[in-house]
């Protein structure tokens, strides 16, 4: 289901990213840069969710509930305490690094389907807490965020998402590329051999739903800013549905799978948006329910796959040869 | 006296109850990508006859049983059952041509009783409501279970008379040819003895085709016809039981030698 | 100190107690219904089924629009929801989750999870798109309140989905105790290498607790229309519950649910009377996380590592 990052495909999310940038900057019309605002906020939520998910093999049903944290945190630190909202942003995230870290602690233990509905209940929980504590949170009505910036509040949160997702995919380069990466990856392909060689399983696994947490706050906070609105619905299985939907058809595990997940959605999003919100979802579960039966590598899967058919035969060739058993060699 | 299995659409397919020879040949297994278990066994478990691999732990054993019963992933070679290919069958398949799995680790219903265990095995029959009883009395006769036993639950047996369940089980299945993977591990030496007398009448008695794979190489190699000798994944020897039997010592210091450096002489 | 038992004031709270647990009793019948159909797939499968609310949802539907089209009175609305929800039911696994079965999936719960989770959110907002999303109802069988004992008043509605959850409970268990067809599935539950070398068809066994499972699930939507109504986001709410009563039972155990069924009828009563009614899907929540964290099998469920 998953292939191994390459550079040539981080130099391509890297691509996308700054075209998608550059296209909200040509056009300035506000509809686009709306929509450009959206995608860096669903790229962060989809490619933070892909490393737990898809990278460390984390099934988290919590994520939109660590979202949501942040941009109540920030939101609420900003109202009462006075904050400026960047500063509330940064507090909401962290905030909700702590709480990843508290349900990590809490759900790590289970594995497969008993941690994705561990976490699920822990997403239920807060949904439901947020919406009957309506003194604190303000119920359903939601909440009220000051704004970052005054003046062309669009085109400034275009940088913003650019700049924040540029940081996350280069420390997730980071990541990967360093000893931290194969752990994940062993983890995911064999937890227990991976345990039976003495990597701390649980430790690595919290410590990754923990920031990976930190990025969804993060998200939280930057949609908060940007909208001046938080509400319960944000954390609701809907938007759950279509980050892992967006993963998903981009291609689980992989870098820029995300980003093309994203990308599609948006897409879909902008051309149907005048519907109403039930017809972007059907489509978009529809694309995934596809995806996931005839091309269950998404996107990207389908990238690769094409990209190999042209390399060169030799090469193909040469890949295609058996390796040689390592005892088959007669005893001399 | 096991009732000998009736015209059933089994039956009526092609070497549905005549015993025929299964064979292996260059059966090839990798669980994993580009870690192959078996590179290339060749097998023959004649018909009418009781064929017994062994081999050191890791060889690969279990593992052949199984791909050959359609539990494990097969990438390579063929198998055959009298002349007609069934490699990579469904084990439901495999059964209605009468070959049948009793795997190394435990695979019994723990919450039935262990009359409800028995039951299961007639599965493919199960509308035979008469047979199915008489033929689960049949077999708790012939392997003189206690009686107190036969109502109790079958995760409440101890191991060994859990393994003997799965044996009995294997028996109402009707196979004609059955693979045993290590029938008496855990079982008292009495209770072996008595589980390699029933092994070896099955052929005659029931005309049964029996693929054993077994840790115990004297006890086995008593009732054994020809032997096969695993390593690493590689036919390693074989010959008839008494040939092995008289080579034994010099076999079992081949796997010693062997050690990890794993070189295999093929 | 207690109060003698004459004293008005106590035997009110007396009365009250008693009728939350009525109530939570009567819910707790159809919430078990809901999480013995999910806990039987989880058993037979080990996968968790995110379109079960789906199921509840097509359930309410279908019998409304039954009513609506023919006139049909509730039991036979009910029937016909059953037939569409099993049928549903059938066809997501023998066409949607063939892959699990038939090929091999590097992490088939996973598949299943995210198949699940797309077709419910597929079925939501196709409700919401085809059907709009207006809150529909129809008349039940019994729209009066009925009073027991003097003191305890609940819509006779409510009785009648208690007592329809109970018979079709009582017909899930004779199908899983006493056929061939149940013997199947506790063979799958109990040992599924076992099941596979005594011939078990497992896909053949998988469709038909799939349409077990989707024919409950429909029943349970189409009884609770006349008291809560039929829209899109219907079974969101209960698709939690139900996941909650699966975890709450043990994994796998049919007996498990329905107690964990009950258990969560009762909790939620009591919980939205004597704590507050705003966070009644909070109780259940907050017993699983309790449960997950010191009885990880749940109350009778198979060990943890199998599932
Ligand atoms: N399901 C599996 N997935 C991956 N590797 C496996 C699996 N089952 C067995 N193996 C590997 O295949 C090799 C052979 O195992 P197998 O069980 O066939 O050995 P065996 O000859 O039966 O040994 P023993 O005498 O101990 O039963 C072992 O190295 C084992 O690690
Ligand atoms: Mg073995």
């Amino acid at each position: 289901m998953r292939s191994n990052p390459e550079k040539l495909k981080l130099l391509f999310a890297a691509l996308a990213v700054v075209a998608a940038a550059a296209l909200a900057y040509l056009i300035p019309s506000p509809t686009v840069l709306d929509a450009v605002v959206y995608f860096f906020y669903f790229l962060m939520l989809a490619a933070s969710w892909n490393l737990l998910a898809g990278i460390c093999g984390q099934m988290s049903f919590a994520h939109m509930a660590f979202c949501v944290t942040g941009a109540y945190v920030a939101a609420s630190t900003a109202n009462v305490l006075g904050l400026p909202m960047a500063a509330a942003v940064v507090v909401g995230a962290l905030a909700a690094a702590c709480a990843g870290l508290f349900v990590g602690i809490f759900t790590l233990r289970f594995r497969d389907i008993t941690f994705s509905l561990a976490t699920f209940a822990f997403a239920g929980v807060l949904t439901s807490w947020l919406i009957g504590a309506s003194d604190i949170t303000g119920g359903s009505n939601g909440m009220s965020a000051p704004p970052i910036f005054s003046g062309d509040q669009a085109r400034a949160f275009v940088w913003l998402g650019l700049a924040l997702s540029v940081v996350f995919f280069a420390l997730q380069w980071l990541l990967l590329s360093s000893r931290w990466g194969i752990l994940m990856r062993a983890v995911r392909d064999r937890e227990p051999v991976a345990r039976g060689l003495g990597v701390k399983a649980t430790h690595l696994k919290v410590a990754v739903f923990a920031y990976t947490a930190f990025w969804a706050g993060l998200a939280g906070g930057y949609f908060a800013a940007y909208t001046e609105y938080v509400t319960p619905t944000m954390a609701g299985l809907e938007n759950m549905g279509l980050v892992l939907g967006m993963v998903i058809v981009g291609g689980i595990g992989t870098v820029a799978g995300p980003v093309l997940g994203t990308l599609v959605f948006r897409f879909i999003d902008f051309f149907t948006r005048g519907y109403g919100g039930e017809y972007t979802v059907f489509t978009f579960a529809l694309i995934l329910l596809v995806t996931m039966l005839f091309l269950r590598d998404g996107a990207m899967g389908l990238i690769t796959a094409t990209l190999r058919r042209f390399r060169a035969p030799q090469e193909r060739w040469h890949a295609a040869q058996p390796a040689a058993a390592p005892g088959a060699t007669p005893e001399s | 006296m096991i009732t000998r299995p009736r015209r059933t659409e089994a039956a009526a397919k092609p070497s549905g109850r005549v015993p025929v020879d299964l064979v292996a040949t260059g059966l090839r297994v990798a669980y994993e990508r580009d870690v192959e278990i078996l590179r290339g066994v060749e097998i023959t478990a004649a018909a009418r006859r009781i064929s017994l691999v062994i081999g050191p732990n890791g060889a690969g054993k279990s593992t052949f049983l199984k791909a050959v019963a359609g539990l494990a992933p097969v990438t390579g070679g063929l198998v055959t059952l009298g002349g007609v290919d069934i490699t990579r069958w469904r084990p439901r398949d495999l059964l209605a041509h009468g070959v049948a799995l009793v795997p190394q680790n435990g695979t019994l219903f723990p919450a039935m009783t262990v009359r409800e265990n028995l039951q299961m095995g007639g599965w493919l029959r199960r509308r035979e409501k008469a047979w199915l009883g008489e033929s689960i009395e049949a077999v708790v006769n012939r392997f003189n279970l206690p009686r107190h036993l036969v109502d109790r639950r079958a995760g409440d047996l101890s191991g060994g008379q859990q393994k003997l369940v799965e044996i009995m089980r294997s028996m109402i299945m009707t196979p004609t040819t059955l693979l045993l993977d290590e029938p008496t591990a855990g079982l008292s030496p009495k209770m072996a003895s008595q589980v390699y007398e029933q092994i070896a009448a099955l052929p005659g008695d029931l005309g049964v085709t029996v693929l054993l794979v077994d840790q115990n190489v004297r006890s086995s190699l008593a009732i054994s016809d020809d032997v096969y000798v695993l390593a690493m994944g590689l036919n390693n020897d074989r010959g008839t039981a008494r040939d092995i039997t008289e080579r034994l010592g010099e076999i079992t210091a081949g796997w010693l030698r062997q050690g990890v450096s794993g070189a295999v002489k093929s | 100190m207690r109060r003698p038992k004459s004293s008005p004031k106590s035997l009110l709270d007396m009365q009250t107690a008693v009728q939350t647990l009525i109530l939570g009793t009567a819910i707790g019948g159809v919430y078990a219904l809901m999480g013995v159909g999910l806990n039987l797939i989880f058993g037979v499968m080990r996968v968790a089924n995110f379109a079960h609310g789906a199921l509840y949802m097509i359930g309410g539907y279908a019998a409304y629009y039954l009513t609506l089209a023919t006139g049909a009175p509730m039991p036979v609305a009910v029937i016909g929801a059953m037939v569409v929800g099993g049928c549903v039911g059938y066809f997501v696994n023998a066409i949607l989750l063939r892959p699990v079965y038939r090929s091999r999936l590097e992490r088939p719960s996973e598949f299943t999870l995210i198949v699940t989770f797309a077709l419910s959110l597929m079925a939501t907002s196709a409700a919401a798109v085809f059907l709009t999303p207006n809150y529909r109802k129809f008349e039940g069988m019994w729209p009066d309140t009925i009073t027991l004992f003097g003191f305890v008043s609940m819509s006779g509605d409510r009785a009648v989905a208690f007592v329809t959850a109970l018979i079709l409970l009582c017909a899930l268990l004779w199908l899983v105790h006493f056929t061939d067809l149940g013997r199947g599935w506790r063979a799958l539950t109990q040992n599924r290498m076992g099941a596979d070398i005594v011939g078990v068809d497992v896909f053949r066994l998988a469709n038909l607790a799939f349409a077990t499972s989707g024919a409950l699930a429909a029943a349970a939507g189409a009884v609770l229309v006349p008291l809560y109504l039929a829209y899109p986001t219907m079974g969101e709410s209960v698709i939690v519950k139900s996941f909650v009563i699966v975890v709450l039972g043990g994994l796998g155990s049919i007996a498990g649910s329905l107690v964990g069924g009950f258990l969560l009828g009762w909790a939620e009563a009591l919980g939205s009377v004597y704590i507050g009614s705003g966070y009644t899907d909070i109780y259940g929540l907050v017993i699983m996380l309790v449960v997950l964290l010191f009885l990880p099998r749940g109350l009778f469920g198979i060990s943890e590592r199998e599932v």
